[in-house]
Parts: structure tokens; sequence; C-alpha cells
């Protein structure tokens, strides 16, 4: 790699990019901590599954630019969106028949309502037994 | 509201790049929203999240998906399930003040998808009323019928 | 290269992101719990993917970034059917 000004400069903008992403994943990180259930946990996860990962690899494309590498790189950032939200809906969903209720700051759950269609199990029985062991 | 003006005079591929970049505004801020509030202190923390039903104008397949996707896609708000039957998406939100907002919110983000997906808007009426899923309303008396 | 003490950098903090992630799996009261935290570990994958290609220069890091992004869903999946015991 050359040292020509504009790859001075597109290393820069790189190396900021990858910063950037690094410290959303950081702050997701954090979230995991401070957010009181699984639904909060994974909207503070989905900041770094869809800007955190794409500032990274595009940090990385302009570190190392090639015209192929541009295309697989726009590849990965889409496929990335696509599939970080199949991930986390299934995760929401399983979270839901699993007996993950919501924490007590939600104000309104419509969904409880329909809770024994789904599991078959009344909310209030199965409340903690399939917690596992710490 | 600028999006409500001449729907679908503009040529298709128009509309859907300007949905495109209203979406990653919507992304960005989102991200922002998130990211800072994850950073406050607990005890200054402004979530304030909220499970609610929304009623959808969604009729396809590909409607559903895109519109469930990209819900989640968005940071704060979850789509947890929904009901294609009642034509319900139930939504999880990071930010809901009341409920309603929240539903207006997912209900605007429909709104601009499905002019943008649709030849014609075509019809955007929803649901009115909540719907009733199974035979009672409290989960503990059905638990009990159970074997 | 000016970047090998940056990327060394870089590659510490994002280590600390990956050990939150790890101690919250670790820690996660319920199975769902710990696959978010498996989540966040496995963007932080493709993190150190990113990183250790650029400093090694390897030619093929975004095919292998590709791949992992298209594949990264499936443990998210699993998680999420392990937590359900198998039902759908």
């Amino acid at each position: 790699m050359d040292y020509t000004t504009l790859g001075l400069v597109m290393h820069t903008i790189g190396l900021v990019c990858i910063f950037l992403g690094i410290a959303t994943i950081i702050v997701a990180g954090i979230g995991l901590f401070k957010l009181p259930d699984l639904y909060l946990r994974a909207s503070a996860v989905g900041t770094s599954a869809g800007l955190g990962v794409a500032s990274i690899v595009i940090g990385a494309l302009l570190i190392d630019f090639t015209w192929l590498n541009l295309l697989k790189a726009l590849l990965a950032v889409v496929a990335q969106l696509l599939t970080s939200t199949v991930g986390s809906m299934a995760i929401a969903r399983a979270g839901y028949l699993n007996n993950s209720l919501p924490a007590p700051i939600t104000h309104t759950d419509e969904l409880l309502t329909t809770r024994g269609d789904y599991t078959g199990q009344s909310a209030e029985t199965t409340a903690d037994p399939e917690a596992e062991s710490q | 509201m600028p999006s409500h003006r001449n729907p679908s005079s503009a040529p298709w591929i128009w509309r859907i790049l300007s949905f495109l970049f209203w979406y990653a505004k919507e992304f960005f801020l989102a991200n922002l929203r998130v990211t800072i509030d994850v950073l406050r202190p607990t005890r200054r923390m402004k979530a304030n999240p909220a499970i609610a039903a929304v009623p959808a104008a969604s009729v396809s397949d590909a409607e559903w998906t895109l519109i469930s996707a990209l819900i989640t896609l968005t940071p704060g708000t979850l789509t947890i399930t929904i009901s294609k039957e009642h034509r319900v998406l139930y939504v999880h939100g990071m930010f809901a003040e009341t409920r309603d907002a929240l539903a207006e919110e997912i209900q605007e983000m429909e709104n601009r998808l499905l002019r943008a997906m649709r030849r014609t808007p075509g019809d955007l009426s929803r649901p009115l009323q909540a719907p009733v899923i199974g035979a009672g309303n409290t989960p503990a008396e059905e638990g009990g019928e159970q074997p | 290269m000016i970047g090998e003490i940056v990327l060394e950098i870089a590659l510490i903090l994002l280590a600390v992101g990956m050990l939150l992630a790890a101690i919250r799996a670790w820690l996660g009261p319920r199975i769902t719990d710990r696959a978010v935290a498996a989540d966040l570990i496995f963007f932080a994958i493709i993190g150190f993917i990113a990183l250790i290609g650029l400093r090694t220069g390897i030619e093929a890091l975004f095919d292998i970034i590709l791949i992992a992004t298209l594949l990264g869903f499936m443990a998210a999946i699993s998680m999420a059917r392990l937590g359900l015991g198998g039902r759908r």
C-alpha cells in the first residue's frame, strides 16, 4: 500500500469507523448489564448488530480498498442486517414463549392476554421453574 | 406531513429510494437514542418500555415480513410476534411514552413502507378493535383446562 | 503500517466488550439472556476477524467476513430453538 494523501485519509477514516464500531459493541455490552429484561437487552444488542458490525466492516474496507472488496463488504453488510434481524426476532419470540416476562417498568403488555394460547400453561405457575441455576 | 402528498404519483424507483433515505435517517437516530440512553446513569434512564398490539395494514406475506424485519432492525423497537388472521403486530418499544405513541410510530413506518412498495397505495385501513385470542382473557383459567 | 499499535488498542477494546458479553452469558438467568449475550460475542468475533485480517494482511479477509455474517444467525436461531425445548 502506498502512502499517497488519499490513502492516508482513507486509513484515518477507516480507523475512526473501526473505533466507532468497537465503541458501539462496548456500549451494547454495558447495556447488557444496565437494562433489566431480555427485550431491552435485545434492543441494546441491536445497535451493535446493525451499526457496529457495519462500521467495522466499512472501516476495514477503507483500510484495504479494492473494488472487489467493496462488493464483498456491501454484501456482508446487507447480509448482516438481514440475518441479525431474523436472529433477534427468533430470540425475542423464544424468550416470550419461555416465560421471560418483561421487567416491571414495562407499563403496557398487550401480549400477556394471549399467553395461555401460546404456551399451553398458565403464566403464574411457570413464572420461575424454567429459570436455570445461576 | 411531507410524505402524505401525492403518495403514488412519483415513479416507483424514486419512492423506494426516498423511503430508504427516510429509513436510514430513522435508523441512525434510533441508534443514537439507544446508545445515549444506555450511557445515562441508571436513575435518569428514559427507557419506558411497552409491548403493544399494533393493528397493521399489511396484506401479503412480503409486506408482513418486511414490516416486521424493519421494525426489528430499528434499535429500540422489536417485533415479538405477529398474528396474521387478527392483523396485529406485537411490538416491544423501548421509548414508548404511551401505548398509542408507540402504535403511531409503527403505523407511520408501515404507511410509508406500503406507499413505497405498492403500485397504488391501495387499502391502508386497519382493524379497529383489539383481538380477543383464546376463549378467555385470563391465562390462569386456560392453564387450568390443560391436561 | 501506521496502524500497528492502533490496531492492537482496538483489539484490546474489542476484548473488553466481548468480556462484558461473556460475563452476561455466564450470569444470565435464562437461556434467552445467554443467547442475546452470545449474539453480541459473535459480533465482537466479526470485529476480531476484521482486525486480525488487517493486521496479517490476508487476501481472503472479506470472503471470511461475508461468510461469517451470512452464517451468524444460525447460532441465534438454534439458541432460540434450544430455549423452547424443540417447540416452535
